[in-house]
């Protein structure tokens, strides 16, 4: 019969001695092993801290977000501003990234193209978190005849491709008049959250059966505390995972829409526009696609990285 | 082992590619065969039912009409050996010389009569009938409507409207019993015997021997059409008398030809085999062609053009179409002439042509492009028509602006530039959209659209600016001009002049070449001082052509004829 703790047992039913008896409870001893009390989220940030590649992401994130607001105010060029005469001009001091077919300045338009890139990646990313988890949480908690229709309603939107409800969207709230990048954003938050449902669904059929659920439920705590304090934070990891992998995702399907004219209109370019207008040219001016599709890839690294660390923090399995 | 086994393979792979490259290059230039981009996978090769130019590019290897375009964009005899026109040019009677089918079966003046009549008949909805719309009764019998075995003519009410009935929620036009069309009879194609035909016009029409050579009025084997209308479903019944035979048609992906063994002038054709690829995309067809994988290409990528001039890899060739934007002249501001002028004065055509579409075009004074023959032998009509604007005329652009109410583009309304999807569409917008702003003041947002979404907020006039192009169907003024009368089904612009659908009117029916070519001027300088449409350029044809390939001929209209061209 052995055991790690010594608190465990309650004084005066130690059990009678023998070879195997636990140590006596030193106060002393306990006072060393207990460390500082900390919140949830203090260990979370304590962890994510020790996770170098992680902060790298969370610091290239806030450079890009401080890029994406600063960096067009301090470009000596607008976005839309053509020179015809200096068309498709290599890197050089000037244009450190060249120009493109009307001789715009291709960093500026970077730099002004991350605004509209990062604003539908992130806002994209976060309405599917609000919708996919709750949605998914909600189905997969209450069960039974709740789970079934909710999940033959995400199953049947499933069957649809998923281009032509976000076409559908776009063109139904284009002639309402709403901008267009707001197009966006509710057309590709109000689908792409569909995998999420199903992931978190998953999740929490397996986790709600689990000791730590039924524990809470025995003491009576209500249903939206256990939905979200204690199985939720447990489905962390696979929802982090998903989160991170839809913002590129997001960031693409801008770029499809703003092609077949659903998305920004010329001559506002966000990254895909520009990454996919310079594959035509990748001949023979690579540096037109080259610098619009290494911004996509820092993004996507930097939120893939933070995103792991977040898993790994956020998981209470993991906490030490 | 598996180590081993890898090794095997790269080897083998290896070796294969490299006597592939090796033989490749060993058998090329001696081998009368030649490798074409089609671009696109034709929507049929049944020559009434052709409607674009791939088709046609298909058509007119397999088929021979009563003429062939030559070299110069000249009709020369073909399965007509000669022909004998009428004094008031309205009847041509054609002889036909001795040829045959690839069946063998000789080919007669019965099977033109046939492949005209079948075009023009309503069930057949050809998209270009109207190719045939200058023979006599050939529209009337067009708009006919079927009923049991016979052709009647729609009936009109008291009014003169025509009258329809609803039919399962459809408008189904009601023909009048009392006036039957007998095609054998009203439409002005008869075969006088097997060897004549007589061809009787509406009006007489200078080009009609450039139209005989026109993919529509190609004839077809009545013995074998008139029995199987699944003929042109598959290479098997494709009964042809061209100077190429179909061999195989694997859809989205190749045909093959090789030379006609059973054509009449089959001595001239010296290519033994053809192979069209239908490669989209255009960097991979660039890709292929640089391998050797292609010898002609239709689609050169925008950004590698100059390149490829320049290394020799690409030629450009004539093409008679033009760029133009179009307003509607339905909505304010641009119903007012004056804003019209402005915003065509306000734009550099020579920056667009030299900049942005680089492949040689010409900025675009006036509406129809170069390269159509005038009145007097050897002079063109747009030579003698002469130019309507100064490019980039940015002072009088604004004077005219100011003039219309909008000094400095004060008070000018917001609107929309719509262009359908294309890369080069794009850039050519944002180019004018930042010209207007810059030289006039006025700003506006680009729309762009799937091409079936767009052609129909064009038709039904829902757009304020748009882009269109026009490219020929045969080489007359005409080609260009009529579609603007009023109602015109490409007319797209809402805009309605009295005086130029009598001048249009009046051209179709007038003989004399001199009257005739004076009457078209007249109506394209009402277009061009009323500008319902803004050119821009006049379009040029680039293509991707190896050095081997001798004797390519591509029309200014698009069509390709492998006829006369070899492998050196």
């Amino acid at each position: 019969m052995a055991t790690q703790s010594a608190w465990e047992f309650k004084e005066g039913t130690l059990p009678e001695t023998g070879t195997f008896a636990p140590a006596p409870k030193n106060p002393e001893d306990l006072q060393q092993i207990a460390g500082r009390p900390t919140t949830y989220w203090n260990d979370a940030i304590r962890r994510i801290r020790r996770n170098k590649l992680a902060v790298v992401g969370f610091w290239i994130i806030i450079a890009l977000f401080a890029i994406a607001i600063f960096g067009p105010m301090l470009s000596p060029y607008t976005y839309a501003e053509q020179d015809l005469t200096n068309t498709y001009q290599s890197p050089t001091l000037r244009h450190p990234f060249g120009t493109d077919q009307l001789g715009r300045d291709q960093m500026t338009r970077v730099l002004y193209g991350s605004r509209i890139s990062l604003a539908v990646g992130v806002v994209c990313a976060a309405l599917n978190f609000l919708i996919g988890v709750t949605y998914g949480g909600i189905a997969a908690y209450f069960g039974g005849r709740i789970d079934d229709i909710m999940m033959r309603i995400v199953d049947i939107l499933y069957g649809i491709p998923t281009l032509i409800i976000v076409i559908l969207l776009t063109v139904l709230f284009k002639d309402k008049g709403v901008n267009p990048l707001v197009n966006v954003f509710i057309a590709i938050g109000l689908t792409y959250w569909l995998p999420m449902a199903r992931i978190v669904r998953g999740e929490i059929l397996s986790l709600k059966e689990r000791e730590f659920a039924l524990a809470a439920k025995t003491i009576g705590a209500p249903n939206n505390r256990i939905l979200f304090k204690h199985l939720i934070p447990n489905a962390m990891g696979p929802i982090i995972v998903t989160v991170t992998l839809e913002v590129p995702a997001a960031i693409f399907t801008e770029a499809f829409l703003s092609y077949i004219g659903l998305g920004v209109s010329a001559p506002v370019a966000s990254w895909g526009v520009l990454a996919s207008d310079g594959t035509e040219a990748i001949r023979s001016f690579p540096y037109l696609v080259l610098f619009p599709a290494l911004a996509i890839s820092l993004t996507m690294f930097a939120f893939n990285f933070l995103g792991d660390g977040l898993r790994d923090a956020l998981d209470p399995r993991l906490r030490q | 082992m598996r180590k081993a086994l890898s090794f095997v393979l790269i080897s083998v792979f290896l070796v294969v590619a490299l006597l592939g490259t090796v033989s490749c290059k060993a058998t090329k230039g001696t081998l009368q065969e030649v490798t074409y981009n089609l671009g696109t996978e034709p929507a049929t090769i049944d020559p009434a039912l052709s409607q674009g130019i791939p088709e046609a590019n298909v058509i007119l290897q397999v088929f021979d009409g009563l003429t062939r375009i030559d070299k110069n964009n000249m009709p020369q005899p073909a399965i007509a050996k000669s022909w004998v026109i009428s004094d008031d040019q309205k009847t041509y009677t054609f002889t036909l010389r001795d040829a045959s089918w690839t069946d063998g079966t000789p080919i007669t003046a019965y099977d033109f009569e046939y492949a005209w009549i079948r075009a023009l008949s309503p069930e057949t909805a050809s998209q270009y009938a109207y190719q045939l719309y200058y023979v006599k009764g050939g529209e009337a019998f067009n708009m006919s409507i079927k009923s049991g075995t016979k052709y009647y003519v729609q009936a009109v009410d008291a009014k003169g409207n025509p009258v329809t009935k609803s039919v399962g929620g459809k408008d189904v036009a009601v023909p009048d019993m009392t006036k039957e069309i007998d095609p054998s009879k009203d439409v002005g194609v008869t075969a006088l015997d097997a060897k004549t035909l007589q061809v009787v016009l509406e009006s007489p029409t200078v080009y009609f021997l450039n139209l005989t050579a026109f993919p529509t009025l190609m004839p077809v084997c009545k013995a074998v059409v008139s029995t199987n209308d699944k003929w042109a479903a598959d290479v098997t019944n494709f009964v042809t008398d061209g100077p190429f035979k179909l061999t195989e048609w694997s859809h989205n992906d190749k045909m093959t030809f090789v030379k006609n063994p059973t054509y009449w002038d089959k001595d001239t054709v010296k290519l033994s085999k053809i192979t069209y690829l239908m490669v989209t995309d255009e960097s991979t067809a660039l890709s292929m062609f640089q391998n050797g994988q292609m010898d002609v290409g239709s689609t050169v990528p925008l950004s590698e053009l100059p390149k490829l001039v320049a290394s020799g890899d690409a030629k450009i060739f004539p093409y008679l179409g033009t760029y133009y934007y179009m307003f509607n002249v339905t909505k304010k501001p641009f119903d007012d002439v004056r804003v019209r002028k402005a915003l065509t004065l306000a734009i550099d055509r020579n920056a667009i042509a030299t900049s942005i579409t680089q492949g040689g075009q010409v900025p675009a004074l006036a509406y129809v492009p170069n390269g159509i023959a005038d009145a007097v032998a050897g002079s063109d009509f747009r030579t003698v028509g002469g130019t309507f604007y100064k490019d980039a005329d940015i002072a009088a652009a604004k004077a005219l602006l100011a003039e219309a109410g909008y000094p400095d583009g004060k008070g000018f309304p917001a609107f929309t530039l719509l262009y359908n999807t294309s890369n080069a569409h794009k850039s050519i917008a944002e180019a004018i959209q930042q010209m207007w702003s810059k030289n006039l003041g006025i700003s506006c947002t680009l729309k762009v659209e799937e091409w079936g979404v767009y052609l129909d907020d064009r038709n039904n006039l829902n757009y304020q600016v748009a882009r269109a192009g026009w490219i020929g169907d045969y080489m007359d003024p005409n080609t260009f001009l009529d579609m603007f009368v009023t109602n015109g089904g490409n007319n797209g612009t809402g805009w309605s002049n009295k005086t130029y659908d009598d001048l249009i009117s009046k051209a179709k029916v007038t003989t004399d070449p001199v009257a005739r070519m004076a009457t078209l001027h007249d109506a394209e300088k009402i277009l061009m001082t009323d500008l319902p449409i803004m050119p821009i350029y006049f379009y040029t044809n680039p293509v991707l052509i190896t050095k081997h390939v001798m004797n390519f001929y591509q029309s200014t209209l698009g069509f390709v004829d492998w006829k006369n061209a070899y492998m050196e």
